[in-house]
């Protein structure tokens, strides 16, 4: 038993090391790699010597020269040479109007020459798959049996994992760099489900709302509120309020998953200013998503073009890594919105789905229907002992026996599950039904310690 | 109380009904499908 327990624990650390590798290969090819075909490559400490409209100049070894194109697309570099000296006239593959926009010193070649390596090639596509498989492992090995809280959570994750395998199995669209295309594509998903996503089947709600919203005729928008997408939500929304969150969004799932990663005392459940950061979403929702796509002349999804971390991650980097005319007109948007996501990614490691709780609008709406839900919490007063074990295992920062049904709740049932005397229960059904069912004697858990006996000493 | 709490839910499902409708009527899931079906250049940080 002590050497099973022994094993995992070995696993585990690896499985940790080589996630965390991974992470760090990711983050830095797909930031580095987009970077250094890019204007932005500056922002990275790259010293440019020679500017605009020169066409022959010398330059330290190991520099790398950019040079655009005055025929190519605005922004795009169309050749780039190692050179101690460069004049344009030499190269055949360049126009004769072509420009000199930037060069930069030998330690960022280096860095951005293996990161361009691994990003133009199927590697960080690759290390993507092979990372998410690595958690996944991670996650089943995390330790076998154990309390009604821990089968509890393994539950859920499973869910979330068919769910998310579900409504994005078209895998035609991973291999091939494309999207699925059918007319299942009309109907809303109830998470945050990026239909860009190469194996999306469904539309993401936010988009939708945004897609109606951003529809013009001449000047003026043809509709002021997205009905349908709207409608969508809250028909989930009274149905099962932020269970969606807690059950059925990828992006909460990712974060999940992420947050599994061990990270000592870096882990932290709240902070100064975590409640009030909580109403970010709400702005978000208001500014984003509806004010800004209906009223700003340049008609565009505005929370999915600055901000959405999900389309980055399913639909992004997915299609970036194997579609080659996707990846050659990246830029400046790309590494602001890579650079979002590595936050986050970093952030969930941290603190549990740190997104859903600050950033999100669709989360920011479900949790106004939280408590008009069919779908409810319910606590039996009488059996409660205010142990108050369901507030500290609650990883949403919940106290669940003042508000059962409060905004922030995302129905993962965890508080449920670590409740001693059976006091909570989460149901369709009315309140005085479940609380008959709620108040039975309180279950004996059995731990799977190991017995000290004399002998075994 | 008891009735609020039941009263509520059957209020936000038939108004999200009637929303739904309304956005059918309105061909707003033709609007959905024309941006679903095509990469939103925008979600992958290109546009």
């Amino acid at each position: 038993m002590a050497e099973n327990a022994k094993s995992i624990s070995i696993i585990r650390t690896i499985l940790s090391v080589v996630f965390g590798l991974l992470l760090v290969l990711f983050i830095f090819c797909c930031i580095f790699a987009k970077a250094q075909t890019d204007k932005s490559f500056r922002a990275f400490g790259a010293t440019f010597l020679v500017k605009n409209d020169i066409d022959e100049c010398n330059l330290p070894n190991g520099s790398l020269v950019f040079i655009k194109s005055g025929e190519a697309k605005a922004n795009s570099i169309v050749a780039y040479e190692h050179s101690n000296s460069i004049r344009l006239a030499e190269y055949s593959y360049v126009p004769g109007n072509a420009k000199i926009i930037g060069v930069a010193t030998s330690y960022i070649v280096v860095l951005g020459s293996i990161c361009d390596f691994f990003y133009n090639s199927a590697l960080a596509f690759g290390a993507f798959f092979v990372l998410l498989t690595a958690l996944l492992v991670f996650l089943l090995t995390y330790g076998r049996g154990g309390s009604r809280l821990r089968l509890q959570t393994r539950k859920r994750i499973s869910i979330q994992t068919l769910w998310t395998v579900l409504t994005n199995s078209y895998v035609i669209g991973f291999i091939k760099g494309g999207i699925y295309q059918g007319k299942l594509k009309q109907l809303c998903l109830p998470g945050l489900n990026c239909y860009s996503c190469p194996g999306a089947l469904g539309a993401c709600p936010i988009g939708a709302m945004q897609a109606a919203l951003t529809q013009r005729s001449g000047n003026k928008p043809t509709n002021y509120f997205p009905f349908y997408a709207v409608g969508a939500v809250m028909l989930f929304g009274a149905i099962c309020g932020r269970l969606v969150c807690g059950f059925l969004c990828p992006f909460g799932w990712a974060q999940e998953l992420l947050h599994k990663i061990p990270a000592g005392k870096l882990k932290i459940n709240t902070f100064k200013g975590d409640k009030a950061l909580r109403y970010l979403k709400y702005a978000v929702l208001v500014v984003f998503v509806f004010a800004m796509p209906l009223f700003i002349t340049n008609a565009f999804p505005w929370f999915c073009k600055l901000i959405c971390p999900s389309g980055m991650l399913f639909g992004g980097i997915p299609l970036l890594s194997v579609n080659e005319g996707l990846r050659s007109a990246a830029g400046g948007f790309t590494i602001l919105k890579l650079s979002i996501l590595a936050v986050i990614i970093i952030a969930s490691i941290i603190i549990y789905r740190p997104f859903c709780k600050y950033i999100c609008p669709l989360g920011a709406i479900y949790s106004l229907l939280n408590k008009a839900s069919l779908y409810r919490a319910y606590v039996n007063e009488n059996a409660c002992t205010h142990c108050k074990r369901c507030a500290s295992v609650c990883k949403m920062g919940v106290d669940i026996t003042k508000t059962p049904n409060a905004p922030e709740c995302i129905r993962c049932g965890d508080c449920k599950a670590a409740c001693p005397s059976n006091a909570i229960c989460f149901s369709f059904a009315s309140k005085e039904k479940k609380e008959k069912k709620a108040n039975r004697t309180p279950k004996i858990h059995f731990t799977k310690k190991p017995i000290h006996t004399d002998s075994t000493k | 109380m008891k009735r609020r709490r039941i009263l509520l839910p059957i209020i936000v499902l038939l108004v999200s009904v009637a929303f739904i409708a309304i956005g059918i009527f309105r061909n707003e899931v033709a609007v959905v499908l024309k941006k679903a079906v095509m990469i939103c250049l925008e979600c992958i940080g290109i546009g």
